[in-house]
């Protein structure tokens, strides 16, 4: 019988959140195909994780040990996971819509010849003529629109945007297999590696202060850099305000920017195009100060207040 | 006493200069529709230049341009940077002796009137007031330090503020979809929202739309698009010097940002090319880009004979806009052969310069009936002998 | 050394109304411009030419709107200018869009480094440049923010991952692509645009193309539905003085916070 793959993504920062995650969206196609969850994993620490990976649902984990190959590897890395996938008679491999995972499967799914979907959000598997047909749904045209994509070749290759919560997931007992892979060769050595200070503090943030465009007259960008430090909050802003260098690069929020995953965020003087409120994932608390009443950030918003940015700032600076 | 009914269709320049002359006649009640929002449409677009001795309006209407500019003077006045004026003044350059005559008049028209303003024949000043330009084609240049250019949509919303605070109701998001004739006369109006609401006057305020506007009421509004081709160039050293309002009879330049902003003046527009104009859907406008290859060129000679100091600078970007011309190139304003129906669109290039005078004078003829030389010779009917 | 660069022509504006009968997209406004991260690629591209002496041709597949962006990249520093265009090359999927690409830039010789944008702002896959790279047996370097040729000739790359930047060395032939925002493309000069202009762009259709490639472009995901995303909901709005606004907003986040701890 063909197999539901997960392929669970192992990066220097360890085993993606997304592993649980995808699990539970295989069981979901699990229930209408009867297929049997595996999890593939291919990396030079790939069986660190092995605990980390046995997950209730799951009936394999396939660990391919790369010596010396990890994520940075796709040139060498994307024929085994080709090789592995065409193995084990994958019907569908469900992947996460990371930068890093899209790069390597994009190669695989050229290996395999077959079709892939980007950034898919929701599933819906039902039988036709005895076999499963995945419907695969994800935003489009500015996340104005849903749309449904089915792949026609086999595997599936999707990858889904991470959701802001982790699912509980309880540990199960599924058979393991490691294979070891010596010899491969890349045409990129990693020389090293430098943590990035602004990025990683916007995007851990757990309450981020963003401006626009609304910040430049006036004192708004200044008085909102006081709220920010006196909160320990991070400060952020729109493209705009990345454009004319007001803010750092890395610290833009949005399509093209960074996307963050905050619990409260504050946005002042930011009109919310939909570039903007796309780098906003997860439930935050989301307040929204603006003199525009019409501004579209009040639709994205929880609370909004229509007002002057600098005298609200003021009046919280003041509390 | 009844008051009149009025309703203004348009919230660019055009419909709230007037909507705010008209709300102040007490026996005026002015509702005006905006599909948009306010000053939001070709208003955003305008350069909002206002020089006092240019050649964007003959000198015949001199009057009209030191009204506008002194009404957006003291509304400056009256709230510091609501009118977004920067004073950078403006250098009109002669290039021939038809030009210089001109520019010498307007230079007494303006001292006429308490402002400086000097001709210039010294190349070296000229290349010091603005070292970008090459001075040596020119005859000479008029130049004053004391206008410059202003925003029309911050004037339009300011305009707008003050009818609401003289009682006038602005309704924006709204398009009017019918216009109710009964023999001949305008009555009423149906919105996109399905209300009928009756007037005694409607006002087509709606430039580059005015075609279709009058279409509702079966009048064939004279007037054509001109393209309005206008980009931003980044220029190849960084301006550490004001940037004077750069007048040529082809083009003109002002500063906007740390870029350059040029557009081909619209008196240089010729109504029977179809590269310059025609008949189109303003609502298709892209909000950037949509300019035309030739333009490159046009703008390429343009600099290359007289503002060498541009042609090496980047093209941050473009928009493309629609001016409603007349075949004159002056606005139509006032009646029409639908009673009741009026007009004050067609202002061209020229509508933050000309909507002060005009509306001041249309705003006194629909509330006591009394014409004045402006009206007279702007009217409609020039336009259809 | 030889490189090339793919740019995609798109909608500027995402404003699109669906029509709620059937399903169709209406699209508010049919401006198209470069793809904006095409630019950062453009702009990294051109410094590595100068850096090397090589040459940088630059490929599109789309309308013949699309010579837009090609002369927009002449303009820029790109020396010839590569339109592929066809029905048949349209409505692929990512896949055949990368193999119709791979196919040209294989005939026209073989490129020690291409050059591409990390994802398009209308499909916003980043598919095509990994893909291409694996169809033409090249290695890539997605999200590469910065690059250099060391002594050997070999490449020098930063890759941006989260939270944090690889620095590489890579053997060429590579594909890159390129995130936005990691550099600051250089404008078109008003000279250098009016040449690009007036310079050839060399156009090629499907009768141009391979055959077996034309005969693999059979698409392998299609599109059964679109339909609108759920309204945005309405915020609760907050009034009062600015003291009374700032109140409410300090009590809604300590609440919030509180709950999280």
């Amino acid at each position: 019988m063909s197999e539901i793959l997960v392929y669970a993504e192992i990066t220097e920062k360890g085993l993606s959140s997304s592993c649980a995650e995808l699990v539970a969206t295989a069981e979901g196609i699990s229930k209408v195909s009867g297929e049997p969850i595996t999890i593939l994993a291919a990396d030079d620490q790939a069986s660190s994780y092995t605990d980390a990976m046995k997950l209730a649902g799951v009936s394999k984990v396939v660990l391919i040990h790369t010596l010396g190959i990890t994520y940075a590897n796709g040139d060498a890395l994307a024929p085994v996971l080709a090789d592995a996938i065409r193995s084990l008679d994958a019907s569908v491999v469900l992947v996460p819509a990371s930068h890093t995972a899209r790069a390597l499967m994009s190669r695989v799914a050229v290996l395999l010849d077959t079709g892939m979907t980007a950034s898919c959000f929701r599933l819906e598997t039902e039988m036709v003529d005895g076999k499963a047909v995945i419907h695969q749904i994800k935003s489009s045209f500015g996340s104005q629109a849903y749309v449904t994509c089915d792949i026609k070749t086999s595997p599936n290759i999707i990858t889904m945007i991470p959701e802001a919560s982790e699912p509980e997931k309880e540990h199960g007992e599924p058979e393991v297999k490691v294979i070891e892979k010596e010899g491969l060769t890349s045409a990129i050595e990693v020389l090293g590696r430098e943590e990035d200070e602004t990025e990683s503090s916007i995007m851990g943030a757990d309450f981020v202060v963003a401006v626009g465009k609304g910040a430049i007259e006036g004192d708004g960008l200044a008085l909102a850099k006081q709220y920010a430090e006196k909160e320990g909050a991070a400060l952020a802003g729109s493209r705009p305000m990345a454009d004319q260098n007001y803010i750092p690069f890395e610290t833009q929020i949005g399509e093209s920017g960074t996307v963050i995953r905050p619990d409260v965020c504050l946005i002042c003087g930011v009109s919310g195009a939909i570039q903007f409120t796309e780098g906003i994932k997860g439930d935050p608390l989301v307040i929204a100060v603006n003199t525009d009443p019409k501004a579209p950030i009040f639709n994205f918003a929880d609370y909004m207040a229509v007002a002057d940015m600098d005298t609200v700032l003021k009046a919280l600076l003041d509390k | 006493m009844a008051k009149k009914k009025i309703c203004i269709i348009g919230g660019g320049i055009s419909g709230t200069a007037l909507g705010y002359n008209l709300s102040l006649y007490d026996d005026a009640e002015v509702t005006l529709f905006e599909k948009g929002r306010i000053g939001c449409g070709t208003t955003s677009k305008s350069a909002g230049t206002v020089c006092l001795f240019d050649d964007s309006l003959k000198n015949r209407y001199w009057d009209v341009r030191l009204y506008g500019f002194e009404t957006y003077l003291k509304m400056e006045k009256e709230k510091p940077g609501s009118t977004g004026f920067d004073k950078t003044g403006t250098l009109v350059c002669a290039t021939n002796e038809a030009d210089e005559k001109r520019i010498k008049s307007g230079i007494a028209l303006a001292q006429s009137a308490g402002y400086t303003g000097e001709y210039i024949t010294d190349k070296d000043r000229i290349h010091q007031i603005l070292p970008m330009i090459d001075p040596e084609p020119l005859l000479g240049a008029g130049y004053t330090q004391d206008d410059g250019y202003f925003d029309g949509t911050m004037i339009s919303n300011n305009f707008a503020s003050k009818m609401e605070k003289n009682g006038a109701k602005i309704v924006t998001g709204v398009k009017i979809e019918e216009i109710t004739v009964e023999n001949g006369t305008a009555t009423g109006i149906k919105t996109s929202e399905g209300a009928h609401e009756d007037y005694d006057v409607i006002i087509d305020c709606t430039g580059p739309w005015s075609r279709f506007t009058g279409k509702m009421v079966d009048l064939d509004v004279p007037i054509w698009h001109t393209k309005a081709e206008a980009f931003f160039m980044a220029p190849p050293q960084k301006l550490d010097y004001v940037f004077p309002v750069l007048k040529y009879p082809a083009f003109y330049a002002l500063r906007a940002g740390n870029n350059i902003f040029i557009c081909k003046s619209h008196l240089s527009m010729d109504l029977d090319n179809p590269m310059h104009a025609g008949q189109w859907d303003p609502d298709k406008l892209p909000e950037r880009g949509g300019t035309d290859d030739y333009f490159i060129e046009f703008l390429f000679d343009q600099m290359e004979k007289d503002v060498p100091g541009l042609v090496d600078g980047g093209l941050a970007s473009s928009w493309l806009s629609y001016r409603a011309e007349t075949r004159d190139f002056l606005p139509i304003v006032g009646d029409t052969p639908i009673k009741n129906y009026v007009l004050a669109t067609g202002y061209g290039g020229n509508g933050v310069i000309e909507a002060p005078a005009v509306s001041r004078d249309l705003a006194k003829y629909i509330m006591r009936g009394e014409s004045t030389l402006l009206l007279e010779e702007w009217a409609f009917m020039r336009l259809v002998k | 050394m030889k490189f090339a660069i793919c740019v995609k022509y798109v909608p500027v504006s995402d404003q699109v109304e669906i029509d709620p009968e059937t399903h169709s997209i209406k699209r508010g406004s049919a401006e198209c411009d470069i793809n904006p991260c095409d630019l950062n690629a453009m702009e990294m591209a051109v410094g590595l030419k100068k850096a090397t002496g090589a040459t940088l041709d630059v490929y599109t597949m789309g309308p013949d709107g699309a010579t837009a962006a090609l002369k927009k990249c002449l303009a820029l520093g790109a020396d010839e200018a590569f339109l592929l265009s066809d029905r048949r090359f349209a409505g692929g999927d990512t896949l055949g869009t990368a193999k119709v690409l791979a196919d040209f830039l294989e005939k026209n010789g073989s490129y020690d480094v291409i050059f591409t944008g990390s994802e398009s702002s209308d499909g916003a896959t980043g598919q095509v440049g990994p893909m291409l790279a694996s169809l033409l047996k090249m290695t890539d370097v997605s999200d590469a923010v910065d690059v250099s040729v060391d002594s050997e000739g070999a490449l020098k790359v930063s890759r941006k991952v989260p939270a944090g930047r690889l620095s590489l060395r890579v053997k060429t032939p590579v594909v890159l692509s390129v995130p936005f925002g990691c550099n600051e493309p250089a404008l078109p000069t008003l000279r250098a645009q009016m040449k690009a202009n007036r310079r050839e762009i060399h156009t090629f259709t499907s009768a141009d193309a391979t055959p077996s490639v034309l005969e693999d472009l059979k698409v392998k995901s299609v599109v059964t539905d679109v339909f609108p995303a759920p309204k945005a909901k309405k915020a609760e709005e907050i009034t009062g003085t600015p003291e009374e606004i700032a109140d409410q907003i300090a009590a809604l986040i300590q609440e919030r916070r509180k709950k999280d701890v």
